[in-house]
């Protein structure tokens, strides 16, 4: 057992900053969703961020999201890099005035003291060129470390936001990697009974990384990336906003699938990120317009 | 001496941005002054991730305007035009001069000598200056219409030790400093720059 887990105050499992995030931002006011079912490249595409940032309507909710990158698996290799990897997202519309101190009382929670580290806002203006999205805001990084990523959205799916979104995203592995002081995301105590994340996701990495890089069906994926795009449209036709999204999450998890195989040239590559953001667009239109008219 | 202090509150500016609203609040601050007739003894600007800070002294407590006489638009133009113009003076059309110059006839407006305070003609040069920056790249949070490189959170601005009354955007301006300790923040009176 890890000399941390003695004392109970000061050491924080995978679970525990997942329920105490969950728990902190419960009580601040956002409803806890759950992750969406969908293979997508990070927590900003559910649509709980992705649509519910246009639009009036206030919003506020936290959630965790498994985000897959199939060009960063390293077969379990790598202590740092993974292709699957957990991502907490809070929204929050409009974003509040003092949600700079609302972050860093978050972390208290997780056992990061802002008095005891150094944190710091580091500038990173965020785009999304297959959402169309873009913000302005940080990265969080506690004593050199990025923990979190601060964007006030600016522009989604094409659309001007108004109001103004903040987005938190946690990096998990990262903060637990942290404050259990361990430099391998494969020996992150996933609980207190000894379970560590290798325990969890070792043979995934391992696997996935296999199938993403040398198994994948390219003319499948090709085929589906069609079938994808050609759904989405029909959808959108009918103005089934929702629906019409999943069939783009699903066009942009095939074009990362086929980039991670290495059948995307780069002229192609542009092509495929212009249809992807095309489906977005047209998925933030129709799900706006279906905002407003309510 | 009299000493004018005005402190822009903000979350984290990058550190481009901010030197380049430094340098553009300085010189714009330096015009507007002297536009009004205000000749500052100094004028400092500093800056700091969250604050952008502006130390200005030895500006009088009147603004002395002596008589003039304004030329004005040329005779022969629309009515609209010289009745915008005496309007624009506090006057009436009947109270222009019409004088002959080398470029042909005008309307002159005689302006009388006056005094006006200088606390009155700060709280417009201020927020017209902070208008008319010029952000490189800049943001909207919130559901406010405001444009500013980072969230603004507060403006304290003090004049002679007293409170400097003017509304930029959402924002009215307070005699209070914030203070960010650890997670919260505090607000701490202010009265002067020191």
């Amino acid at each position: 057992m890890p000399k941390q887990i003695k004392n109970k105050n000061n050491f924080f499992t995978f679970q525990d900053v997942v329920f105490n995030l969950q728990k902190y931002w419960s009580k601040y006011g956002c409803i806890i969703l759950q992750p969406y079912d969908l293979e997508v490249g990070a927590g900003t595409f559910h649509p709980a961020t992705t649509l519910r940032s246009l639009g009036p309507k206030p919003w506020k909710a936290a959630y965790v999201q498994p985000s897959r990158r199939p060009t960063d698996g390293r077969y379990g290799k790598n202590p740092n890099r993974l292709q699957h990897y957990y991502q907490f997202q809070v929204i929050i519309k409009p974003s509040p005035k003092n949600i700079k101190q609302i972050y860093l009382k978050s972390l208290s929670t997780i056992g990061i003291v802002a008095r005891d580290h150094d944190i710091r806002f580091v500038e990173d203006d965020w785009e999304s060129p297959t959402l169309g999205a873009a913000g302005l805001g940080w990265e969080v990084w506690c004593d050199g470390m990025e923990i979190t990523q601060f964007t006030y959205f600016q522009k989604m799916t094409g659309i001007e936001c108004k109001p103004i979104s903040v987005e938190l995203t946690y990096g998990l592995e990262r903060i637990s990697m942290f404050v259990q002081q361990k430099k391998n995301i494969f020996d992150i105590d996933w609980n207190r009974d000894g379970v560590k994340y290798k325990d969890v996701y070792l043979q995934s990495e391992k696997e996935f990384s296999a199938y993403n890089f040398d198994h994948a069906n390219t003319d499948f994926l090709l085929k589906n990336f069609e079938i994808a795009e050609s759904e989405c449209k029909s959808l959108l036709d009918k103005k089934l906003s929702l629906p019409a999204y999943d069939q783009c999450l699903k066009a942009s998890h095939i074009f990362n699938l086929l980039d991670s195989r290495g059948v995307i040239s780069v002229a192609e590559r542009t092509g495929y990120i212009n249809r992807i953001r095309e489906l977005a667009k047209g998925s933030g239109s129709v799900w706006l317009s279906s905002q407003i008219e309510k | 001496m009299s000493e004018l202090f005005v402190e822009l509150f903000s979350e984290e500016i990058p550190s481009n941005l901010q030197i380049n609203a430094r340098k553009q609040l300085e010189d714009l601050l330096k015009q507007n002054l002297s536009s009004s007739n205000l000749k500052p003894k100094s004028l400092e600007v500093f800056s700091t991730p969250t604050r952008l800070t502006i130390y200005v002294t030895g500006l009088p407590k009147i603004i002395k305007i002596p008589a003039a006489e304004i030329k004005g638009p040329k005779v022969g133009v629309p009515e609209s035009v010289i009745s915008n113009y005496a309007k624009s003076k506090n006057l009436n059309v009947t109270d222009l001069q019409k004088k002959e110059t080398e470029k042909g006839t005008f309307y002159f407006a005689k302006v009388k000598a006056k005094e006006i305070s200088t606390d009155e003609e700060l709280e417009k040069i201020i927020p017209q200056t902070l208008k008319d920056i010029n952000w490189k790249k800049s943001m909207k949070w919130s559901d406010f219409e405001m444009n500013w490189g980072r969230p603004l959170i507060s403006i304290l601005a003090i004049f002679n030790e007293g409170l400097l009354k003017f509304n930029f955007a959402h924002l009215e301006t307070v005699n209070f400093t914030m203070l960010e300790t650890d997670d919260q923040i505090k607000q701490v009176k202010v009265k002067n720059f020191r």
